[in-house]
């Protein structure tokens, strides 16, 4: 067996699963067939630049979708680059953080490539990283500006700090979760700062400015720069503050744009209990296309399970960074349990991913012990991948064309087209 | 790195995020457009119906605007996306939005699209007494002057009097208020504003199924008022 923690070995295999990656997410994908959300992000993307207004669609979010979908729509890529390509690089990058995340916390390479199997094998983030909206760029800026941190507080550079900060801001652009996650990184930082006993006060003083400078002012300084667009528009501070006023109350109530999206899972609660799922439903010239993004049984219900282990162990063996990740899980998770609007599926990435450190780094935990245990982790990865196969198929679209997936595929054909 | 460096990195980031905030609200502040040309008096423009209008509005090159709605309407139905984009009409991503919205607008929508194209940052609706019933009514203040409204994250002001302000607003007097106030009445109105407005549009609404012919004649003697009014 190779020996992955060694660089080269590392770089060879995270190349191999981005590539699978890639082409699980590309694969038949066209820029034709659009779903609603689609049509209308590039609409409000075109406003968003053209006019410095907000919307139509999903306006009460940070604009940095609209801002990225607006400047490779002006570009000169072809139509399907153009709308697709900023989801699909985010979508591999998010692998890319999730395995170079797990293995910093976790000390072991073989633990980052299982996280970022797990992740580029995901049929609900295939499908969410092959569509032209946000949903997977607050996982993508969570991991990297976590990992980022965790290099700043292991190598006492301040570039990672400002590229964790900068990280935090376009994650906080896209939606405003990753406050989450930054607040955990801040207090973890902090805490080592106040903690470290070969600091004079004077030094602990001027860290703390570091990193309020850092995670405080720079995330804000990139959030308020992604709405240029709205103030070259002629419109003020003030307004902007109405508007984030606005886009709060909106987002505390919001409620979806689509009564269909009722009959399939709605609640956080249900994410890691049973299989949930999210769905797409295109109608175009040639009939309906059904896109039905269904969480991997195998892994997402084990995640709870291997958290509360982890967790387990790392308060156990005072492992600082086993906390942290527990920490991170909890804080992008709980806030989604205690909020009682509806919460659809595709909101669940960045917990996801901070789950899938978790599980990973247990897995690994527990193929160390014997060679039995090796083998029943190298099965248990097989079975995800075989689970993972027909799931794949639902998820890009091609449940109908496949005889065993039909009734799966039909029972989520809207009422009014059956 | 020395405490007295990290500590001014520090600083440093944290003095530029209130200057930053700062100097955006000065550009946005500066950027707003639309006059013809500041320095000029007041200008009174006549539009037959909503496409004219929008012509007008994107020949103004409006940015961010205050605008002063006089009616009975709100303008303001939303236009779906599916009729912004047709695929018929090409690739998505080649979409000319100035195009589609050309192609969209009527009496109903154009200050909903107009909010869209940025080229208004508020607008106040100054409305007839019946029509601010119906609508203070359907928002549930009923018995209010006046009353705020948040169509995806745009603020608009109902009100039954000009709203107190401090900017310069641009006036869009719709022909249906004519119908039920001279055109002595509405120049008394407008000099009361606060603020004297720089451009003045007068609608016929032709493509309005309810507007009349004493709205269209009242318009002509409504411009020849506001002209000579000193406003």
């Amino acid at each position: 067996m190779p020996d992955f923690n060694k660089r080269q070995v590392f770089i060879g295999s995270l190349a191999i699963i981005l590539l699978l990656g890639l082409v699980l997410r590309m694969w038949g994908l066209s820029g034709a067939f659009l779903t609603g959300d689609e049509i209308s992000s590039v609409i409000s993307a075109k406003n968003y630049l053209h006019g410095g207004s907000v919307g139509p669609t999903m306006w009460n979010h940070p604009n940095l979708r609209n801002l990225l979908l607006g400047m490779t729509l002006s570009g000169e890529l072809n139509a399907f680059w153009s709308i697709k390509g900023a989801s699909l690089l985010l979508g591999l990058l998010t692998l890319l953080f999730l395995a170079l995340l797990t293995r910093e916390v976790s000390g072991s390479a073989i633990a980052g490539l299982i996280a970022g199997l797990l992740l580029a094998i995901d049929p609900l983030h295939i499908d969410f990283s092959r569509q032209a909206i946000h949903e997977i760029y607050m996982a993508c800026f969570s991991l990297a500006g976590v990992w980022f941190c965790l290099l700043f507080a292991r190598q006492q550079r301040l570039l990672p700090l400002l590229a964790g900060g900068v990280c935090f801001g376009l994650g906080i652009s896209s939606k405003w979760e990753p406050v989450f996650p930054l607040v955990i990184m801040g207090c973890y930082l902090l805490f080592g700062v106040i903690r470290a006993r070969e600091m004079t006060f004077r030094e602990k003083g001027a860290r703390s400015l570091l990193l309020a400078g850092a995670l405080v002012a720079v995330p804000l300084m990139v959030y308020l720069l992604t709405y240029l667009p709205w103030f070259l528009h002629g419109k003020d501070l003030a307004d902007w503050l109405v508007l984030q006023q606005e886009m709060f109350r909106e987002t505390v109530r919001h409620a979806g744009y689509n009564a269909y999206n009722y009959t399939i899972s709605y609640s956080a609660a249900e994410w890691f209990i049973k299989p949930v799922e999210f769905v797409d439903v295109i109608f175009g010239s040639d009939g309906v296309k059904i896109l039905i993004g269904i969480a991997n049984p195998a892994v997402w219900c084990l995640i709870l399970p291997a958290a509360a282990y982890y967790v387990y162990r790392g308060l156990r063996e005072r492992q600082r960074e086993s906390l942290l990740v527990g920490a991170l899980f909890g804080a992008c998770y709980i806030p989604f349990l205690a909020t009682s609007r509806p919460i659809w599926a595709h909101n669940a990435f960045t917990v996801l991913c901070f789950g899938l450190v978790m599980l990973a780094a247990t897995l690994t935990k527990l193929s160390a012990r014997s060679g039995e245990w090796r083998r029943g982790v190298a099965g248990y990865l097989l079975l995800v991948m075989v689970i993972a196969a027909p799931l794949y198929l639902l998820a890009i679209g091609k449940g109908e064309d496949y005889q065993f997936l039909r009734p799966i595929f039909e029972s989520y054909r809207p009422a009014h087209e059956r | 790195m020395s405490s007295r460096r990290t500590a001014i990195i520090g600083l440093l980031f944290l003095v530029l995020l209130p200057l930053l905030a700062a100097g955006l609200d000065l550009l946005a502040k500066r950027l707003r457009a639309g006059s013809v040309s500041p320095a000029t008096k007041l200008q009174v423009l006549v539009v037959a119906d909503a496409r004219e209008l929008w012509q007008v509005y994107t020949r103004l090159e409006l940015r961010g605007r205050l605008l002063l709605h006089i009616g009975r309407h709100l303008h303001f139905v939303e236009v779906a996306a599916t009729d912004i984009y047709r695929p018929d009409r090409g690739s998505l991503a080649n979409l000319d939005l100035d195009a589609a919205y050309l192609q969209s607008v009527n009496h109903r929508n154009y200050l909903w699209l107009a909010a869209r194209a940025g080229m208004f940052r508020t607008i106040h609706y100054l409305l007839e007494e019946g029509s601010f019933q119906e609508k203070s009514a359907e928002a549930g203040v009923l018995g209010a002057e006046e009353f705020s409204v948040s169509d995806n994250g745009f603020p608009r002001v109902l009100s039954l009097r000009p709203v107190a302000g401090k900017e310069q607003p641009l006036v869009h007097i719709d022909g249906a208020w004519l119908e039920g106030h001279s055109p002595e009445e509405t120049v008394a109105l407008l000099k009361k504003l606060p603020v004297k407005p720089d451009i003045i549009i007068l609608s016929a609404s032709e493509d309005d199924p309810g507007r009349t012919v004493l709205a269209r004649e009242r318009i002509a003697s409504l411009k020849g008022l506001l002209v000579n009014a000193g406003l």
